[in-house]
């Protein structure tokens, strides 16, 4: 910058010849100061707003254009963390979170509860074992049982209509969290694994050696039952691999019927011997599962949908804008609505009376805490209720793996034509030039 | 005055030019860069020392992902496929005297047995165009006469050189696909010999263009099957419907782009396959 000292060189001699003079000078009174051109002496200073607006135009598009392709070219996980630095409450608002910013839980999944032994869901509240049983003895995969009493499926999806008297009650679930003695499938199931695991090799190279055996491996669930305001009308459903439910009565709890509805084959120890059991397999009735096949409601369908809750990490993802989970979570409320409708016009009350319901569980309890824990009944030297399975396996868990192996292998063998290599030839070279 | 205002307007285009530059050209003024910068890079020392590495043959190819399955003369890939079919019905699946499976594990047992009924077709390929040949996909379908449909992928390492596409400036892929001729009235039956002809044939075409573009890859031949009908719901009388049998054949070289067009490769293939 120009600092032009001549003016006030010229001034200052005026007011030393005015001092001289005996007149009286007051500083700052030299009158109104002029705006002046810093570049060119004692010349007034222009305005030029039409060129000062065009620079300033093309500094601000030069910074905006640079400004929108940096922002763009940020990763999403920095903008979620500067967005995170400006926005102080993004943490405890689960709307403002990006989907994947919302994790699921050690008791929460993304479709539902996901509760381990020792704890035992509830209607209301959340108690554990001790507070329900004594003397517990939870299943293994080796649990010695008595025998295997056949359930002949029903061939209708209809179930024994409840009388008056009954009340109705019911667990819906989609895992168990414990293991269960027994393995079972059906010849098609097999055909299907070993489909599976030709097509691995022949069209996914996966090598031939690879391949995965089914199993058939069940699981199991404790369900305590302390209601004793009715004769129970018990309805069991589950969607995931099947279950063996172990029934523990409370003393004077009265079971009359049971139900059980699953997409696998399951079963139920320690059932009374006045109870009446019957059994509807969701494969007899409804097609394997494709997205949006159960969003309408039609006859007979009977897959056990589980009605989605706000607090589900699907329900807050869905929230947050995840189509994903939007898409997931209106096939759980769709296949719900669908499933209620048949179960009500089946039993007479809607799918979520007295029912308890959660994605995994290893114990449930229906009715009230119970004044004072009552003994465990263990599933071992039980006979277990099953629903009859073209392959059912009982005994040490590696001898029922290597069965299941077996017929596996033998069925691959036959369909290739004896020598399982064949589904992968070695490469075929010319010989000579 | 008049200095001053261009003084403000160069300072901020210099301002202004780096951030122009980086948001809309970023990737070729860094490609630019670093081609400059390498241009002073210091020589290694060579030192008498140390032994050289070994030169891979093949680390032009490897440098290259787009050109490397279609050109690597000693691996079976993706980029080099014969496409067959075959129709069979559930006895010609089974071994002589081997009893019929129930009617539920009719669809495994074609899956099961695809590879090994399409790897005849890779002794047509070792007997034509091809060094070595391995069945990398099958798949199996019913179709509504109840025969089962099996579909192939056949990989195979080239019997013919391919060329050598380092020597191509300003090399890009080209290729286009044709449908062999055939002559008379009917193509021809579904049989070895037309196979292996058609391969032949094919192979020719390549050999021409290779002689041309100095290179060449028979990348794709599809063998497609034509079975003939007297109407759509009724099939001809047995053994007067031989199915024929149609090859596409998908053709790439990599030419210069500068002075070699899709279209006029597509042209020059074409005369090629009319003449041939």
């Amino acid at each position: 910058m120009t600092d032009d000292h001549r003016q006030k060189d010229f001034a200052h001699r005026l007011s030393r010849i005015a001092q001289e003079r005996g007149e009286v000078v007051t500083p700052g009174q030299d009158g109104p100061k002029r705006d002046v051109s810093e570049f060119e002496y004692n010349i007034p200073r222009e305005n030029h707003p039409i060129r000062n607006g065009i620079i300033w135009a093309i500094v601000l598009a030069a910074a905006g254009t640079g400004g929108y392709y940096g922002w763009s070219a940020v990763p999403a996980d920095m903008k979620a963390a500067l967005a995170a630095l400006v926005s102080s409450d993004a943490s405890i608002d689960g709307a403002a979170l990006l989907p994947e910013d919302i994790p699921q839980t050690g008791t929460m999944s993304d479709q539902g509860p996901t509760l381990a032994s020792p704890a035992v869901v509830t209607a209301t509240d959340l108690l554990t074992l001790n507070d329900v049983v004594t003397q517990v003895s939870l299943p293994h995969e080796n649990t010695v049982i008595r025998d295997i009493i056949p359930i002949v499926r029903n061939v209708s999806c209809e179930l024994r209509a409840p009388l008056a008297s009954e009340k109705i009650a019911g667990v819906r679930i989609e895992n168990a969290l414990l293991p269960a003695p027994l393995s079972a499938f059906s010849d098609q199931q097999l055909t299907e694994q070993v489909l599976q695991n030709i097509e691995a090799v022949t069209q996914g190279g996966v090598a031939s050696g690879q391949a995965m055996a089914l199993t058939g491996q069940k699981t199991s669930l404790d369900v305590f039952v302390t209601d004793t305001s009715a004769p129970l009308y018990l309805v069991l459903q589950n969607m995931g691999p099947g279950v063996i439910w172990n029934l523990q009565l409370a003393p004077d709890v009265e079971v009359a019927h049971v139900a059980m509805i699953g997409s696998d084959f399951s079963g139920v120890a320690n059932l009374p011997a006045d109870t009446t059991v019957e059994a509807l397999l969701v494969a007899d009735f409804v097609p394997p599962y494709q997205y949006g096949a159960d969003d309408a409601p039609r006859a007979c369908m009977i897959r056990p949908w589980r009605n989605p809750q706000p607090e589900w990490i699907g329900s807050l993802k869905t929230q947050a804008g995840s189509l994903t989970f939007q898409n997931q979570m209106y096939s759980y409320t769709k296949g719900y609505q669908a499933y209620n409708r048949w179960f009500t016009e089946t039993l007479g009350v809607d799918a979520a009376t007295n029912t308890i319901t959660a994605r995994d569980a290893a114990h449930v309890l229906l009715g009230p805490k119970p004044a004072e824990p009552f003994s465990y009944r263990s599933m071992a030297g039980q006979d277990i209720r099953m629903m009859e399975a073209d392959n059912l396996f009982v005994g040490d868990a590696t001898a029922r793996r290597d069965a299941a192996e077996r017929l596996h292998l033998d069925l691959l063998t036959a369909a290739v034509g004896g020598d399982i290599s064949a589904l992968n030839p070695p490469v075929m070279e010319r010989k000579g030039p | 005055m008049r200095r001053s205002r261009i003084s403000i307007v160069l300072f901020l285009l210099i301002l202004a030019l780096p951030v122009i530059a980086l948001n809309f050209g970023g990737p070729k003024v860094m490609d630019w860069l670093t081609e400059r910068t390498a241009r002073f890079a210091p020589e290694t020392p060579v030192t008498t020392e140390v032994e050289p590495a070994p030169q891979d043959p093949f680390q032009w190819l490897n440098d290259r992902p787009a050109l490397r399955d279609v050109f690597i003369p000693n691996e079976l890939t993706k980029a080099r496929l014969v496409t067959v079919k075959k129709i069979v019905n559930a006895e010609a699946l089974l071994e002589s005297g081997e009893d019929m499976p129930s009617e539920a594990l009719l669809e495994l047992y074609a899956a099961a047995r695809a590879p090994a009924q399409l790897m005849s077709y890779c002794t047509e390929i070792i007997a034509t165009i091809g060094q070595s040949c391995d069945v990398v996909h099958t798949q199996s379908r019913q179709d509504r006469m109840g025969n089962w449909v099996l579909d192939g992928q056949l990989a195979y390492l080239p019997a013919a050189a391919l060329g050598d596409p380092s020597t191509v400036e300003n090399g890009q892929l080209f290729s286009t696909e044709v449908v062999l001729p055939y002559t008379g009235d009917l193509r021809p039956t579904n049989e070895p010999p037309s196979r292996e002809a058609m391969l032949i044939q094919a192979q020719a075409i390549c050999d021409e263009l290779r002689d041309r573009l100095g290179n060449c890859v028979l990348s794709g031949v599809t063998f497609e099957l034509i079975e003939l009908w007297i109407t759509d719901l009724e099939v001809l009388p047995a053994d007067t419907n031989p199915e024929r049998v149609e090859a596409t054949v998908e053709f790439t070289v990599y030419a210069d782009q500068m002075t070699f067009a899709e279209n006029s490769f597509a042209d020059l293939v074409a005369g090629l396959v009319g003449a041939n």
